[in-house]
């Protein structure tokens, strides 16, 4: 398995970046946009969309770059700039009318689940599933469970109430079980 | 302990997590874009050489400009130098440069290479034909040829677009059939359609919507078909509405309907109670509080339908009884409407009329029965006026004329008789 994604700045570089130095902004870029794109992909579906998200957040944090503090982690403040960004949009562009209560018939229960399945699974399988979610779904699964926002934070951020959100995180768990149960399992290779 | 809910959403992030991005060139190029656009400025630390090329720049420059100071004045040095290349000069321009010496006043002998100058400048002078001939022969040669530029030509769509999965009804086409009118199944609405050079993906099937785009499944790659689509009803009455004579609309009376009684009891009470206690009321004659309204009446013109046909990249719509004309184009802007005036040869009654298109040549010829013969006109689609051209010397019903390539055919008594329009 590979290693998560950190991102290593000194003090120095982000000094440089606050005057807006173009080769260390584009270093910024390359070294940070592994980790906000792991984040946007999990929002947004499209490719295009993805880097839009990226590259409008990249911009409100130069603008905002004097706000910073030099103490504080400059990899949160700069993943807290993307979700905004995500949640904002996703607010602009996804009225409470397009929430929709659709009921899920899947019949795998929380307790016939398999997490060895899911252990086995390719990440961008997993991806695909969390992308095949409807967008509320996905964007409230992705803030509590990856993300590890309190139910209340997500409520007040998307503007809806708790029990939709718990709804939403309970059927877009279950979407996502009964999808990771349709993989095959990996074969023993000792048999 | 772990939930198996908790067990489930930390393998899935750490799952996740593990998904590496590398940021490509385009990336970084479209971020750049970004940058430019929110102008946000950009220091970039290639000033610093910069400045330092412009210094070392402006410095060579001005050594050369004192240098071209100091070469005015002729000096020792400059002049011992200069002999030296005065020397390599063919001797045999020693005589010619000797005249020039003598006759040319600002050349002094103190500047020798002003001397090598003006011996090199009449050396080069020529002559006005040594000057020009070249010149020809040279321009002849360079002289850019035109080159014919080879346009695009939009491909035919009679026989390629189809209208919600089925082929229009009554089309008609332009010469080139890039250009293509006709109607639906239902015969309830009117579609344009032309083909055009785009290259962007697009559905393949018209729809039924107010306009749109699509490329049919085979269809050239390169192109695509623009359609409009119209409800046929509403734009013949469109035509027919915009040939009302304002003046008569103005003098007839339109009346004030009826009103019944179930918007009497719909009428709130309150309302009339209003009414009653407004000190504008005239108590003496109540007749006078009654607001009369003048009666006008509103005479809806009759519905007529319209052929069509196209001529170049306009659409000609003749109404059935062929007394107006219309032209229109693919996107539904009217150019023009007229009346169609039929004036010479004075004739006592004119009976029934039809309009002929003549594909080949584009031209509209209408036939008008009279008591005696048929007449025939050409018709000027854009202000609705006629030319007399001839007329056949008997009337009969039921006449079957077809007009192609400007000649005209009709079969009387069994008999085929062709004549040119």
């Amino acid at each position: 398995m590979r290693n998560p994604i950190y991102l290593k700045l000194s003090k120095e570089d982000i000094l440089r970046i606050q005057q807006q130095d173009e080769r260390f902004l584009l270093k910024l870029y390359n070294d940070s946009f592994p980790l906000m794109m792991s984040v946007a992909v999990r929002y947004k579906n499209n490719r295009e969309e993805q880097l839009t998200a990226v590259h409008n957040s990249f911009l409100k944090m130069l603008r905002s770059i004097h706000q910073f503090h030099l103490n504080s982690s400059f990899e949160a403040w700069i993943l807290r700039i993307l979700r905004n960004e995500l949640i904002d949009e996703f607010r602009r562009t996804n009225k409470q009318s397009n929430i929709k209560f659709t009921e899920l018939n899947h019949d795998i229960a929380t307790e016939q689940f398999n997490f060895e399945l899911l252990e086995n699974a390719e990440p961008t399988q997993l991806l695909h599933f969390l992308n095949e979610l409807p967008p509320a779904s996905k964007i409230v699964f992705n803030l509590y469970a990856i993300d590890e926002f309190s139910i209340k934070q997500i409520s007040e951020a998307l503007g809806i109430s708790i029990e939709t959100v718990k709804w939403h995180l309970k059927t877009s768990r279950k979407t996502l079980r009964a999808r990771i149960s349709t993989l095959k399992p990996q074969a023993n290779e000792n048999e | 302990m772990k939930t198996s809910k908790k067990q489930f959403d930390d393998l899935f992030k750490e799952k996740l997590k593990t998904i590496q991005f590398e940021p490509s060139v385009a990336a970084q190029e479209a971020l750049l874009k970004a940058l430019k656009r929110n102008k946000i400025n950009l220091v970039k630390k290639t000033w610093g050489k910069l400045s330092f090329v412009l210094i070392l720049v402006s410095t060579l420059v001005y050594f050369q400009h004192q240098q071209e100071q100091h070469t005015d004045q002729a000096h020792y040095f400059q002049s011992q130098t200069r002999v030296d290349l005065f020397n390599t000069y063919p001797s045999s321009d020693f005589t010619r440069l000797f005249d020039l010496k003598q006759n040319n006043t600002q050349t002094q002998p103190s500047k020798p290479i002003l001397a090598i100058v003006a011996q090199l400048q009449t050396n080069e002078q020529v002559t006005e034909k040594e000057r020009w001939d070249p010149l020809q022969l040279t321009q002849k040669s360079i002289r850019p040829q035109l080159k014919s530029r080879t346009q695009q030509v939009a491909p035919p769509i009679q026989h390629v677009f189809e209208f919600e999965g089925a082929a229009l009804i009554e089309s008609k086409s332009s010469a080139n059939q890039t250009l293509l009118c006709g109607q639906n199944k239902a015969q309830t609405k009117l579609i344009i359609a032309q083909s055009k050079i785009a290259k962007f993906s697009t559905d393949s099937v018209a729809r039924d919507q107010e306009s749109g785009v699509c490329r049919p499944v085979g269809f050239d790659e390169n192109a695509v078909i623009q359609y409009t689509v119209f409800d046929k009803r509403s734009l013949f009455r469109r035509f027919q509405a915009e040939n009302i004579h304002w003046g008569l609309v103005r003098t007839t009376k339109i009346a004030k309907p009826a009103r019944n009684a179930e918007e009497e009891v719909a009428k709130p009470k309150a309302k009339t109670n209003k009414t009653a206690t407004t000190t504008h009321t005239n108590a003496i004659n109540p007749q006078a509080n009654l607001h009369v309204h003048s009666t006008r009446q509103y005479v809806e013109p009759e519905y007529e339908e319209y052929s069509y046909n196209i001529k170049n990249d306009s659409l000609i719509f003749i109404s059935d009884r062929v007394n107006f004309v219309v032209m229109m184009d693919a996107q539904g802007t009217i150019l023009s409407k007229a009346q169609i005036e039929i004036t010479e040869p004075y004739v006592y009654y004119l009976g029934e009329k039809r309009a002929y298109f003549d594909q080949s040549t584009g031209k509209v010829y209408i036939c008008v029965a009279t008591l005696y013969h048929f007449n025939f006109y050409e018709l000027e689609p854009a202000n609705g006026k006629t030319t007399y051209l001839f007329h056949l010397d008997d009337v009969w019903p039921n006449p079957e004329f077809q007009i192609e390539n400007g000649k005209l055919s009709y079969i009387k008594n069994n008999i085929s008789h062709q004549q040119l329009l």
